[in-house]
């Protein structure tokens, strides 16, 4: 008779643990995305910033290469703009790295491809050397991170041949990236948007 | 001379083996981020870094594997805590370096958990139940109710190793909101 209380005790123990468990669980995963929704820069990220379709404000900076570089404006090249914004501590920025490379390559007839960054002088050249980024316009500002609300990395804007922003957004991956051409061919700020726009075309 | 009954060695054995597998599953599909994650730890070569990075996971894999299987899982079991004591020096050296902002790689890229002491902890507390594994044991034939005690556990086990990994996950969610809060 006890032996029976016990074994049924534990069986109900050992579900409320598991239950609880996943109690814990399901709130830590809740208060991790609330954290991100509070903090303005995520939730905001479209709305933070110079605005889609807005001309992009104008900066007249040096690269780390000691050349000026005007960031924003219309471009004397007349070409679009992918600003990219990455750290030397990001990994995710470092596999992005080649693919930007990559669109450097198959799309330089329209594209110019800016990286900029902020912080150590030293570290930022020794990261531009080891990633062979000696060919590419490489900034260091932090007014211009603060400008485009540049809260999480990687982080791209891209820039028509006027001067008007045309897309921005955390790009994680190469599909991210394209997303970005995709939204300025298309007309729309963000894939997001652009998903919208189709469901209310097709209701 | 025995220390533990069989079910406490094969829940150990089984929680070990389930972990590495799911890292070592995690390593893979992102082996790209897996690699330059690496690089950024700063702790083996440049050109040794792509090698290296096939290793571990190698190596992640025999002991996921290796866990489930009584001939291997003393060796399974002193591997992974040889294994989680190196990913230990690493974090140690470069929080020593004063380099928090890394991204740890433990579980993949989409955590986003930066190196902070407590992941010292939490390996600590892994090889110690590596070794818990590897111990000698009352050997004895499981009956169903011995099943079903390790499936309990080891489903109470991972959600509660997942729990306390979000949560490590938010601390750095956290302070970034502090640090906006503070500058307004």
């Amino acid at each position: 008779m006890m032996d029976n209380v016990l074994v049924v005790s534990n069986i109900i123990l050992w579900l409320l643990v598991i239950g609880l468990g996943l109690t814990v669980l399901a709130l830590a995963r809740q208060v991790g995305v609330l954290y991100e929704r509070i903090a303005p820069a995520g939730a905001l990220m479209i709305s933070q910033g110079p605005e889609i379709g807005e001309v992009a404000p104008q900066f007249e900076l040096e690269t780390l290469a000691g050349e000026p570089i005007a960031v924003g404006g219309v471009p004397a090249s007349g070409k679009s703009t992918l600003l990219f914004f990455l750290s030397p501590t990001c990994p995710v920025c470092n596999t992005l790295i080649p693919v930007l490379k990559s669109i450097h390559r198959s799309e330089s007839k329209w594209l110019d491809v800016v990286f900029a960054s902020d912080g150590d002088t030293a570290v930022q050249r020794a990261f531009v050397d080891k990633k062979e980024l000696g060919d590419f316009p490489f900034i260091l500002s932090t007014e211009l991170g603060m400008t485009y609300q540049v809260e999480k990395l990687p982080f791209a804007v891209l820039l028509d041949d006027k001067g008007v922003l045309r897309a921005k957004g955390l790009t994680n991956n190469r599909e991210h990236l394209e997303s970005l051409f995709e939204a300025m061919e298309q007309g729309v700020a963000s894939i997001q948007e652009f998903m919208q726009k189709r469901q209310q075309d097709v209701a | 001379m025995p220390i533990f009954d069989i079910v406490i060695t094969v829940i150990a054995n089984f929680a070990i083996g389930l972990l590495f597998l799911l890292a070592c599953f995690a390593k893979v599909t992102n082996f790209a981020v897996f690699k330059a994650t690496l690089d950024e730890y700063n702790i083996v070569p440049k050109f040794f870094v792509g090698l290296c990075a096939v290793i571990i996971v190698g190596v992640e894999l025999a002991i996921g594997v290796g866990a489930f299987f009584v001939e291997s899982t003393v060796g399974a079991m002193l591997a992974a805590a040889m294994l989680l004591s190196c990913y230990s020096a690493a974090i140690g050296i470069n929080l020593l370096r004063g380099r928090r902002d890394i991204d740890c790689g433990c579980t993949g890229p989409a955590s986003r958990q930066m190196l902070s002491g407590w992941l010292l902890v939490r390996n600590v507390v892994l090889a110690s139940i590596a070794v818990v594994g590897a111990a000698p044991y009352t050997a004895r034939e499981l009956q169903p109710q011995d099943w079903a005690l390790v499936g309990l556990a080891l489903i109470a086990a991972m959600s509660l190793y997942a729990a306390i990994n979000q949560l490590m996950a938010n601390v750095p969610r956290l302070d970034a909101l502090d640090s906006i809060m503070e500058t307004g």
